[in-house]
């Protein structure tokens, strides 16, 4: 009985510690809305536009050209990375490689990193870099392409992160991970350096696969 | 005898375990301090880049503008946003060679190794700022 005690405390200390994942009825769609007026039949019509990313081409480390287009009614992860940092990417990827892992075999779920160094991470070393994860590149894109590019689309990503209280400011060093939607819609932003916001990437996927599928998502 | 010797090689390989400890601990807190001038650069990276943004649109503009003023502008804009990104490429080629000292690098080659990484970092941390500082009052006065 005794031990049941000790047991029972020990428990409920190990749940204390543990952050528990939010359970959420919809996910928000980030980004000032756009008002614009259109025509109508001759009248005016105010209409609002949700922000979404503009279209992008890059290259993957198979030497495919990444177009926004493939994204198109999926949702996917988003990241900024470059394979030779010595601090936060390991632990992004080794956290993105998790996740990926767990979406493997379902088709509506796509990973899409960007390297920050297109110098350095070059087509090969890309390839290099996701052999050694063991990846597929139909799955999970890790795509170069023009510097100036690249830093527009993260400022596109990250120009909406101060909606979310649970966002960390810049791409370059924040390591965040960015949950989106299949019309191009900033859905979360989350810490990938951080365990239990995996937890929580997972659960808020379950609410857009109903959202987005229905309730037969998978 | 035996055990004078005993005691003798006992004290011997105590103190050489203290020594490379004394000597380990060098390199440990030189490889703290690199991870964190690291740190202070990619801070600054995050400010660097948005600049960079702003500069890029500018020039695309600047480019699309057949006006005097907008072309004298043109090779600024082009000349400061090439001093940010100068640094970037050098801050990405540091972090492409540099690599933490394993156990197969002596420990005074480790520590000439991480103190020369420290210096350059440095060096590139007052580029960045200086770059940024250069692009930032231009900005203000053309905006």
């Amino acid at each position: 009985m005794k031990y049941l005690i000790y047991f029972g405390l020990l428990l409920g200390f190990i749940s204390s510690c543990i952050q528990p994942v939010e359970e959420k009825d919809e996910l928000p769609i980030l980004g000032n809305k756009e008002r614009v007026t259109t025509d109508m039949d001759g009248n005016p019509v105010l209409d609002t536009i949700e922000l979404t990313i503009t279209d992008f081409e890059f290259i993957d480390q198979d030497s495919n050209k990444v177009v926004s287009g493939l994204f198109k009614n999926k949702i996917y992860l988003v990241d900024f990375f470059f394979t030779h940092c010595p601090t936060i990417c390991p632990t992004m990827t080794r956290n993105m490689a998790g996740l990926y892992d767990f979406y493997e075999n379902d088709p509506n779920i796509l990973f899409l990193s960007h390297s920050i160094d297109v110098r350095n991470d070059t087509v090969p070393r890309l390839k290099e870099y996701a052999g050694k994860l063991g990846i597929s590149s139909a799955k999970w894109h890790m795509v170069t392409g023009e510097r100036d590019e690249i830093y527009r689309i993260a400022e596109e990503y990250m120009a909406t992160a101060d909606e979310d209280p649970n966002a960390p400011g810049g791409f370059v060093h924040s390591g965040a991970f960015i949950l989106m939607d299949g019309k191009h819609r900033i859905r979360g932003y989350y810490d990938g350096t951080l365990e239990e916001d995996m937890l929580q990437i997972k659960a808020d996927i379950e609410v857009l696969k109903k959202e987005m599928y229905g309730e037969a998502g998978d | 005898m035996g055990r004078l010797s005993f005691c003798a090689i006992f004290i011997l390989i105590i103190s050489s375990i203290s020594c490379s400890i004394q000597r380990s601990d060098e390199v440990q807190n030189l490889i703290k301090e690199t991870d964190h001038v690291h740190d202070e650069t990619m801070v600054l990276m995050d400010t660097s880049s948005a600049i960079q943004n702003k500069l890029t649109r500018l020039i695309q503009a600047a480019e699309s503008d057949s006006t005097i003023g907008a072309f004298q502008h043109l090779d600024s804009l082009k000349y400061l946003k090439s001093e940010l990104v100068s640094a970037d490429h050098e801050m990405m080629d540091w972090m492409a060679t540099y690599s933490r000292p394993d156990g197969n690098m002596s420990d005074d080659k480790a520590i000439s190794y991480l103190k020369g990484k420290i210096k350059h970092m440095e060096s590139i941390h007052k580029n960045m700022s200086a770059g940024m500082e250069q692009a930032e009052g231009f900005l203000k006065r053309v905006e």
